[in-house]
């Protein structure tokens, strides 16, 4: 069950405020996707629209091509863990982690309590405590316990990891790997923590003001942009000419980003000039990206 | 051979599921609501038997204490109607079932809730009677459809009325508040209405605040038969219900950390 997303033309306002604003998107199926994006960029907003919490004001979001919202066969198979997760909390008396468990294994068609008990065991979450009673690290850590359990063709997570700490968030990287090896489904993750999580993505979304910035394969866009270091007038005679993301001195050595491919021809002039060349961290790309306006790139190039 | 084996197994899967799925909010919501209300019944009942005998060593028993505390439930089932916009929706919805899917589950959950909690209240009233008898007590009844707790039927009908029309009108006073509150505020108008409308045909006004317990008490207790009192209260519910549908029906959930 390997569901591709398509965001046609895709529209949500909030009254004058234009969260998303005629995105167009195509998530392959069976991919773990990486939505990135700065704070108020129109992730969750469109995350909401892609999972049916909220009807697009215009446009439309489609899965296998029938659209998402109010289709109950669609909605079915979509599970949506926005931060820490929505689940049982004001439900009093059964407002505890069990129940939480208990309500997923009801409504979910494709429930696994066998890897939900695993889940709590490696969170170290236990099933009697009152939801409200759990730490902020240990609500999220049930949050992708009900997301990882709901086994939903279409899973997303935003932001789920929030007070979770290193080793539990590595948990949740290692588990979601071998858990979608096994199981293939649609994953997108939105995430601050790009480089944390970056090494799990196949694709890379970066949106910012509701716009699409850059989509592309992630080692694809890995390999697309090159950090050039070594004496600042040969780094400034190499990139000239480049598409230059950004330029840094110290004394005598500089440093510059580049986006774009780099020829072999192009690593032997910088190999002969004393220049080094390295990998573009995404996060880099992402804060360049993010920073310039409404640079459109698809698949690794720009349009 | 497994190129055709495959579709059939996956066919019979979804249908499984579908099966699974089929009123899934009203078989959850049974369990758990419509489970309960018989034990909260029953502890209010020992409460209310127990606050009787206290009262009963300085005090002649004149009054049936079950029609006092009954009143409470029609408060505790507009307070589950308000739940069920409040927190039941959003919640089933973020769980990947759809707004129409819910509504149509809570609407049948709405009408056998309320007949659950009449017949709670019809039995609490039999009870009660069979204890008064024994402690020699006087099960006093004013206001009501029935004059006896044996006429069953009639408790039954001017509860379930009762409930349904609180319940109602609480789910639609939540889905206002939950869309906005200026919407909260415009609905209050009609829920409010719908539940004078039926305490009126009921002809109790039980607990209702002074203004609205002199309007309920415009209409004589047992005017209205059981038939008509019901059928006021369906097509009051109704109305409700239609008014709660356009807000509920692409509602943005929330999040609920927020």
């Amino acid at each position: 069950m390997t569901h591709t997303i398509e965001v046609r033309d895709l529209t949500v306002r909030y009254g004058d405020t234009v969260a998303v604003d005629g995105l167009d998107l195509r998530l392959a199926g069976g991919k773990i996707h990486g939505l990135l994006g700065r704070n108020g960029s129109g992730k969750t907003s469109l995350l909401s629209a892609i999972a049916a919490f909220r009807r697009a004001t215009s446009g439309e979001v489609l899965i296998d091509g029938r659209p998402v919202f109010e289709t109950p066969d669609v909605v079915a198979d979509i599970c949506f863990i926005r931060g820490a997760g929505d689940t049982v909390v004001n439900d009093w008396p059964d407002d505890k982690v069990k129940h939480a468990l208990s309500f997923a294994a009801t409504v979910r068609p494709h429930w696994d309590g066998a890897l939900a008990d695993e889940l709590l065991e490696r969170f170290e979450l236990p099933r009697a405590t009152r939801i409200g009673e759990l730490s902020r690290g240990q609500r999220s850590a049930l949050g992708i316990t009900l997301g990882l359990a709901s086994r939903a063709p279409v899973t997303v997570f935003d932001e789920s990891y929030l007070g979770m700490d290193a080793p539990s968030r590595y948990a949740f990287y290692d588990l979601l790997l071998a858990d979608v090896a096994e199981h293939p489904r649609t994953i997108v993750i939105s995430t601050h923590h790009i480089e944390e999580v970056a090494r799990i993505f196949e694709e890379v979304v970066i949106i910012d003001h509701g716009r699409l910035v850059l989509q592309g394969d992630a080692d694809e866009l890995r390999g697309k942009g090159a950090t050039v270091t070594g004496e600042a007038g040969a780094v400034e005679a190499f990139v000239t000419g480049r598409d230059v993301l950004e330029t840094r001195r110290l004394g005598p050595t500089g440093a510059a980003t580049v986006f774009g491919d780099l020829s072999e021809q192009d690593r032997r002039q910088a190999k002969q000039a004393g220049l080094e060349i390295g990998p573009v961290p995404l996060q880099d790309l992402f804060v360049h990206l993010t920073e310039s306006t409404h640079r459109v790139v698809r698949n690794g190039s720009p349009s | 051979m497994n190129a055709t084996a495959e579709p059939s197994a996956s066919t019979a899967r979804a249908t499984d599921l579908a099966a699974s799925r089929r009123h899934v909010v009203l078989r959850h919501r049974l369990g758990i609501d419509g489970a309960g209300l018989p034990m909260l019944a029953a502890g209010l009942f020992v409460v209310t038997l127990a606050l009787t005998a206290v009262v009963s060593v300085r005090f002649d028993v004149r009054i049936s204490g079950w029609d006092v505390a009954a009143q409470v439930g029609r408060w505790f089932v507009g307070a589950v109607g308000v739940h069920l916009t409040a927190v039941y929706l959003p919640l089933y919805v973020t769980h990947g079932l759809t707004r129409r899917r819910v509504a149509g589950d809570a609407a049948i959950f709405a009408a056998l809730y309320a007949l659950i909690g009449a017949m709670c209240v019809a039995v609490g009233y039999a009870l009660e009677s069979f204890v008064y008898r024994l402690a020699g007590w006087q099960h006093g009844l004013d206001g009501h459809l029935f004059d006896s707790p044996a006429q069953a039927h009639l408790v039954v009908a001017e509860y379930g009325a009762a409930f349904l029309v609180y319940l109602a009108a609480g789910a639609l006073l939540d889905a206002g508040f939950y869309r906005s509150p200026a919407l909260g505020s415009a609905v209050l108008v009609p829920a409010i209405a719908a539940v004078v409308a039926v305490e009126a045909a009921i002809g109790a006004g039980v607990l209702l605040p002074p203004p609205l317990l002199h309007l309920a008490g415009l209409a004589d207790p047992g005017v209205l038969g059981p038939t008509a009192v019901l059928g006021t209260a369906v097509a009051l519910a109704a109305l409700l219900g239609g008014l709660t549908w356009p807000i509920v029906r692409d509602v943005p959930i929330r999040n609920q950390a927020a």
